[in-house]
């Protein structure tokens, strides 16, 4: 489904993002993608969604190269893939079923469509009574659920979420995942990348280590840290400390 | 297809909407630049109307020798009415020249007691920068009946320049003030897609292709032209109409005033307008779409 073949990635300042990372996620698997910060995992994410394009290697998507789309053929990549993001990115002036409306009439759905896309889409997230809310008047959880929601819109067989609960709660935190959960259930191939330790110990699903702008470990079933030991710049457990406590402190 | 339609017409209204300080400042550029294009325009048609119609009323003068025989004079006035480039032409006898003089000047005639006025040809020429060669022909070919040939040679001259200046200054103010509206739209659309960025992230994150996303900032570029060129057209109208009015009551001159050519040109300051409109903001909105967003060296 999606694939990277030696993808490095150095932007003009030197820095390295991605080195020489090599990765397959097949159809309908759920898989995360852990590690400090700053050590590739939203450029691996911008990569597949072609915000990023690669400085050598490929990637495919659907067996696709997306390394030369054009414009038209990145629009149509996107149509193809739904993203959630930490900070929801939502338009705060448009409620929430405008919020998705105007993300289906840009793409050209029929507006009978529309309609019943809105609705099932609000519902399957759980926000059909909030449908005439504007975004300021929904729960941190409530925005990412539209954001997802959002990301649903054309069906999209992938979805990939930087960071989801990065601004959420421990306890809103869960109900995104199981959100995202169900959507996997589905059929739809899930990407996310995590600072959130407690979800991926307990999900036990897939999980790849970025260190160092390279991959250094990919365990089926695998937790927060890996089980083999990498030496990383960027502590992971630093990383994970102060996120933990203060999960911590919230449920005390 | 409706659902784009739609689309576009509410982000191009919210758009307005949102950014009236701006929506406005880019109005009144647009609608000051061609109002300036159109006086431009307008002095220009009247400038053509004027010399045209005193070049139609300039015309040049043979005066025959005065012991020529009447049979010589029209002889020469039969040939020299057949020469190219002349259009029209009326042979004056010396006793109707005569006969006119007194008529404006009795006290003189009186005085010089005969008639000293020769035979003459008015002549009217095609083009008035032909009438120094026509001069020239005439006076060589019938040397022995012909004294002079005159012409006021000072007044063509100044007119075909006239002419010519505006003709050339005209377009070229036209084009400065056009680039000046095509500057302001297109920083005026520049500042909406950077207010709007985040809309425009959402579009393309879903899908949505360049054009789609531009289309709702072309339209309001074109909004702005359009409304801009009717504020100036509206206020030619009422200017030009007051102008006209004033001349024929003060001077009882009349402006140039052909109904086809001044809606022609009303419809050019629209087209105008949409054409800067539509221009500036497709310049802003590839811009801004295709500048590298992720800068990734090559390998």
């Amino acid at each position: 489904m999606i694939e990277f073949q030696h993808v490095s990635v150095t932007y003009p300042n030197g820095v390295t993002a991605l080195s020489d990372v090599n990765l397959s996620v097949r159809k309908g698997e759920f898989v995360f993608l852990v590690g400090p910060s700053g050590q590739g995992k939203s450029t691996a994410l911008k990569l597949i969604y072609r915000e990023v394009r690669p400085t050598c290697g490929r990637i495919l998507v659907e067996g696709h190269d997306i390394s030369h789309l054009s414009g038209r053929g990145v629009a149509h990549l996107r149509r193809r893939i739904g993203v959630v993001f930490q900070d929801f990115r939502l338009l705060e002036y448009k409620t929430v079923r405008e919020n998705l409306k105007f993300a289906m009439q840009v793409v050209d759905t029929p507006p009978s469509i529309i309609t019943r896309r809105v609705n099932d889409l609000l519902e399957h997230v759980g926000l059909i009574e909030r449908r005439n809310a504007f975004p300021q008047q929904l729960s941190g959880g409530e925005q990412q659920r539209l954001c997802i929601a959002r990301a649903l819109i054309n069906h999209p067989p992938i979805l990939l979420a930087d960071e989801p609960t990065g601004n959420l709660d421990p306890e809103t935190s869960w109900e995104i995942v199981r959100l995202l959960e169900a959507i996997n259930l589905k059929g739809t191939t899930v990407v996310m990348a995590t600072h959130h330790r407690e979800i991926v110990d307990q999900l036990s699903r897939r999980v790849v280590y970025f260190c160092d702008s390279r991959v250094v470990g990919d365990e089926q079933g695998g937790g927060y840290y890996p089980s083999t030991d990498c030496e990383c710049e960027g502590s992971v457990e630093t990383e994970m400390s102060a996120f933990d406590e203060g999960a911590a402190l919230f449920r005390a | 297809m409706f659902s784009r339609i739609e689309f576009i017409l509410t982000e191009t209204f919210i758009s307005l909407r949102r950014h009236p300080a701006m929506a406005m400042a880019a109005v009144f550029c647009v609608a000051a630049a061609l109002f300036v294009s159109g006086i431009v325009g307008l002095t220009l048609l009247n400038a053509h109307h004027l010399v045209k119609k005193t070049m139609e009323r300039v015309s040049f003068v043979v005066f025959f020798n005065t012991d020529a025989t009447r049979h010589e004079t029209w002889k020469a006035y039969k040939d020299i009415r057949e020469l190219d480039g002349i259009t029209g032409s009326h042979f004056v006898a010396k006793e109707k020249a005569w006969d006119r003089f007194k008529k404006e000047n009795p006290q003189l005639a009186e005085d010089v007691g005969h008639n000293p006025l020769p035979d003459s040809i008015e002549l009217k020429a095609a083009d008035v920068k032909a009438i120094p060669e026509l001069k020239s022909i005439i006076k060589e070919r019938w040397p022995d009946v012909i004294s002079e040939v005159r012409s006021d040679e000072k007044v063509t001259g100044f007119l075909s320049d006239t002419r010519m200046v505006i003709g050339r200054i005209g377009p070229l103010l036209g084009i400065l003030l056009a680039v000046v509206s095509l500057i302001i739209i297109h920083h005026t659309i520049e500042l909406t897609l950077y207010a709007r960025r985040k809309e425009i992230f959402i579009m393309s994150m879903v899908g949505a292709t360049p054009g789609a996303i531009a289309s709702p900032f072309v339209l309001e570029g074109i909004t702005y032209g359009l409304i801009g060129g009717g504020v100036a057209l509206g206020t030619l109208a009422v200017m030009y109409d007051g102008f006209a009015g004033w001349l024929k009551g003060e001077v009882g001159a009349s402006v140039m005033n052909d109904p086809v050519m001044l809606q022609h040109g009303a419809l050019a300051i629209l087209v105008a307008g949409v054409a800067l409109g539509f221009i500036g903001s497709m310049v802003s909105a590839t811009k801004y779409l295709y500048r590298p967003r992720s800068k990734v060296t090559n390998a």
